[in-house]
């Protein structure tokens, strides 16, 4: 009998210190993409800061969470294209997470194009793509990145 | 006889008050192999498939996976006395990750193995309606698994990729036909040099900590049981070689309830499905949830 006591204390603590979830649930539209975070003007979407060029970004292809997507990137400094004398680095990261991605593909259309393909985020949830601009020898010049929901 | 099904039958509570995972990222932290009752040993071997049903990011919003991302994983774990009150145990697995896409496929790859310690902090000497059986561990994770770092694709990680230190200690107690159980532990994860195609640096994780309680009915051969575990994860500090800027991962945390039934054909052999879903309890941040559904076979040897 005490042992039931004890053990009825036991559940109720139990119950109360459940705790049921509570749900945020939001929309799960593969498609989408929500607009990026970013201080920068609408006219520019990748700042580099050290060197005063701009980056845009325009998807080709929207990720899903099953397939990857791809993007094209356009650097250019005061409205006139910048060229760059090594393909830039991009990489995947969820800073929330700590971790990176799978590899994207770099293809250089012109100096101051490149198509950037097998853009794959592993999971949802916000996402940041760093570009890094480097010299011939691959010394960093300048990084910036491009934040983004899946 | 019933006293004894009931002792025999605590073996199985914590088979399964076991820490699931964060399945995006290799594993969690899972509570040692530990012999809680009179047995000199036991071996244990288990399948279990989970599949993430949502995501909840670090701000506090909840998205449902619309894509299969599928783990199964095979596990053994042993533990053996080498004195009256002290033990040892190990626990190894194999993991499969399934993905749909054209970015999706299988991998597989053995996880993360723990070696531990146990001591019989609190004997059951005599019967006392209040006083639990108390058993303290020491544990080390080690990262024989492909940590997340190391997977380009994501479903190759198997591991948490760090070296991990736990201490904790697991509580239990019956009253005739119920029982009740209790688990604490706190672990500490170590720097990680990581090196893939995109990124150099330093991953060190901080502290994490799981608390889960439990409670069982014991009719004849079967325990019908339920419990929930709260699991905690600090953040991950990130420091790049390239420059000298780190940025801090944001903090996890998670629930897992579960149900579970155990059959004890013989004294020495039980079976256990059990059934796990993360989607219930808590307040998750930062995390995948996973509903998972278990097997268990265990043999034991009295002493």
């Amino acid at each position: 009998m005490v042992g039931i006591k004890f053990y009825s204390i036991l559940l109720t603590f139990t119950f109360l210190s459940l705790g049921c979830a509570k749900p945020n649930y939001i929309n799960s539209d593969t498609n989408k993409i929500s607009a990026p975070k970013s201080e920068k003007t609408e006219t520019c979407q990748i700042f580099f800061k050290s060197l005063n060029v701009c980056a845009n970004l325009k998807w080709n292809i929207l990720p899903t969470q099953n397939d990857s997507g791809s993007f094209s990137l356009h650097f250019y400094n005061n409205g006139v294209d910048f060229s760059l004398t090594k393909i830039p680095r991009v990489f995947l990261w969820m800073p929330s997470m700590g971790h990176g991605s799978s590899p994207v593909t770099i293809k250089s259309v012109s100096a101051s194009n490149f198509n950037i393909e097998k853009v794959f985020f592993i999971m949802p949830g916000e996402w940041d793509i760093n570009v890094i601009i480097q010299d011939e020898g691959g010394v960093t010049l300048d990084q910036a990145s491009y934040s983004l929901t899946i | 006889m019933i006293k004894l099904a009931i002792a025999l039958l605590f073996s199985i509570c914590f088979s399964y008050n076991k820490t699931l995972a964060a399945a995006c990222c290799g594993g969690g932290f899972a509570l040692p192999s530990i012999i809680t009752n009179d047995d000199s040993t036991q071996v244990s071997t288990s399948f279990t498939q989970s599949k993430i049903d949502t995501d909840v990011f670090s701000n506090g919003n909840w998205q449902k996976r619309t894509n299969n991302d599928v783990t199964q994983s095979f596990k053994f774990d042993a533990a053996h006395l080498i004195a009256d009150r002290w033990q040892v145990g190990i626990s190894s697995n194999i993991i499969k990750r399934s993905r749909d896409g054209s970015m999706g496929g299988s991998e597989q790859a053995f996880g993360d193995s723990t070696v531990n310690l146990g001591y019989e902090t609190l004997p059951d000497w005599d019967y006392n309606p209040y006083r639990p059986h108390i058993i303290s561990f020491l544990s080390i994770n080690i990262p024989t698994g492909k940590s997340i770092y190391e997977s380009e694709t994501g479903i190759g990680s198997s591991g948490r990729g760090f070296w991990a230190l736990s201490i904790g200690s697991i509580l239990n107690k019956s009253w005739g036909n119920w029982d009740s159980n209790a688990a604490v532990e706190i672990h500490k994860g170590f720097t990680k040099n990581i090196h893939t195609v995109d990124f150099n640096g330093d991953a060190q994780p901080g502290f994490g900590s799981s608390y889960s309680i439990g409670s069982g009915y014991n009719l004849k051969d079967f325990r019908l049981g339920t419990s929930i575990t709260w699991t905690y994860e600090d953040a991950i500090k990130i420091t790049s070689t390239s420059n000298t800027a780190s940025t801090r991962a944001e903090k996890q945390r998670y629930a897992t309830g579960s149900a579970i039934i155990s059959y004890m054909p013989t004294n020495d052999l039980s079976l256990t499905l059990s059934f796990a879903d993360q989607t219930l309890f808590g307040d998750p941040t930062n995390t995948t949830l996973s509903k998972t559904v278990s097997f268990l076979l265990q043999k034991k040897w009295a002493r």
